[in-house]
């Protein structure tokens, strides 16, 4: 059984450099609880989920996304 | 030698537009050089916000993004007077590597860098052999 590969988001998208700003789309490539999701889960390629991550990191220092959700 | 950067400032929401401005103009002087007179090349407003977390108890913020191209002798300074300054709750600098140029890529060698990374004798055997098991 082959799985199928699913191309990486951030390339579909067509950004060179993916921007910390842009929280909307960060939004997709972290959990419920706010932690970053693996390449596994999320598809990215290497290059685009260490661009991601490091936005991820930026966006959270300034309170565009959170550090940790907590729900009840 | 100056260098590009962007920097993201939030204020505290309780402040008027016009006294952030006057902040941000005598931010803006300590970046300014001789040789650079207007360092900032760009800036936009975005206005109040709600912050994902409070910060200082605060929960709404007012961001400002900023471009600006400095020496980087004089960021010390500048960061100097934005830790000590109350109403900004929290900046952030980075180096702009946006439209800065890139030093031209190898063109890759092979036609066929779709799949070089699944290459069919792994596929056959198993799955994902270095996913951990927590």
């Amino acid at each position: 059984m082959r799985r199928h590969r699913k191309g990486c988001p951030i390339c579909e998208l067509g950004v060179r450099v993916v921007d910390y700003k842009d929280d909307r789309t960060l939004q997709r490539f972290i959990t419920e609880r706010g932690k970053i999701l693996p390449r596994r889960l999320s598809g990215t390629c290497a290059r685009h989920q260490r661009q991601v991550s490091t936005a991820i990191k930026r966006a959270r220092f300034i309170a565009l996304l959170p550090f940790v959700r907590t729900q009840g | 030698m100056p260098r590009r950067y962007e920097i993201v400032y939030i204020f505290d929401s309780a402040m008027e537009e016009a006294k952030v401005k006057e902040s941000l103009e005598r931010f803006h002087k300590l970046i300014t050089d001789t040789e650079n007179a207007s360092p900032v090349t760009g800036s936009s407003h975005w206005g109040k916000r709600s912050l994902a977390y409070p910060i200082s108890g605060r929960e709404i913020g007012y961001y400002v993004v900023e471009q600006f191209a400095t020496d980087p002798k004089l960021l010390g300074e500048f960061e100097r007077a934005l830790k000590l300054d109350q109403e900004v709750l929290r900046y952030q600098i980075i180096v702009n590597e946006g439209e800065a140029p890139r030093p031209p890529r190898e063109p890759k060698r092979d036609d066929d860098d779709d799949d070089d990374d699944d290459a069919p004798i792994i596929r056959k055997t198993d799955d994902e052999p270095e996913e951990s098991d927590d």
